[in-house]
């Protein structure tokens, strides 16, 4: 592997990376960084999860 | 001169494995164009494939699903052109990492879809949940990359 070798893998990469974010910024409906998964909605209150004892005991307590 | 007759003749001849490198290089440049065409097509598709693997951020997964069929597209496309020695080290790197993330998921008995070739082939009927045999598949595309690179560099390019 020469130097050469190198600067054209280089310029390659460049070039994809390029073309990645150009088709990613025209693509409608993908965002550049996907957000991660919303918990629940703003204005709701987040779930609670529920005793593990009333899960055990069935709900007994 | 040399003093022995037809050994320059032969010395010209392309070797065995010369020979053997553009048929390489063309089959290595199909499967990477089939492989990208669909990812292109489909980026959130292929998204969807690349988070199952659980091996990037999330925030990262719709880059790496743009930038990866790029990859390939730039790199099949290197290959048939003077600049195919970048392009084979290119397509080496990326079969490097697939075959790293395939071994991972299997070495994790993760059971999901390969989408080497893009969601759409997934959901085709013909789920291709990742198995021992891509690994063995991707070794002989990395055989062909190492074939193409044994290929001297066209003279018009060789610039030191």
């Amino acid at each position: 592997m020469t130097r050469h070798d190198l600067r054209e893998l280089a310029v390659l990469t460049a070039l994809a990376v390029v073309l990645g974010l150009v088709h990613l910024v025209l693509r409608p409906g993908l965002p550049l960084l996907a957000a991660p998964a919303a918990q629940c909605s703003a204005g709701e209150p987040a779930a609670v999860p529920e005793p593990i004892e009333s899960v055990i005991d069935g709900g007994a307590r | 001169m040399s003093p022995v007759p037809g050994l320059q003749d032969m010395s010209s001849q392309p070797s065995l494995w010369q020979r053997a490198a553009w048929p390489a290089r063309l089959v290595l440049a199909g499967v990477f164009l089939a492989a990208a065409a669909p990812k292109l097509a489909d980026p959130a598709g292929f998204a969807a494939a690349i988070a199952n693997y659980r091996a990037f951020p999330e925030a990262l997964v719709n880059l790496v699903a743009t930038i990866v069929p790029a990859l390939e597209l730039v790199g099949a496309l290197a290959l048939l052109t003077p600049w195919r020695r970048g392009g084979a080290l290119l397509l080496g790197a990326l079969l490097l990492g697939f075959t790293a993330l395939l071994a991972l998921s299997l070495a994790r008995g993760i059971d999901v879809a390969c989408g080497c070739f893009g969601a759409a082939a997934d959901q085709a009927g013909a789920s291709d949940p990742v198995r021992p045999r891509h690994l063995l598949r991707n070794l002989g595309l990395l055989a062909l990359v190492a074939l193409t690179l044994g290929e001297p560099r066209p003279a018009a390019t060789d610039v030191r």
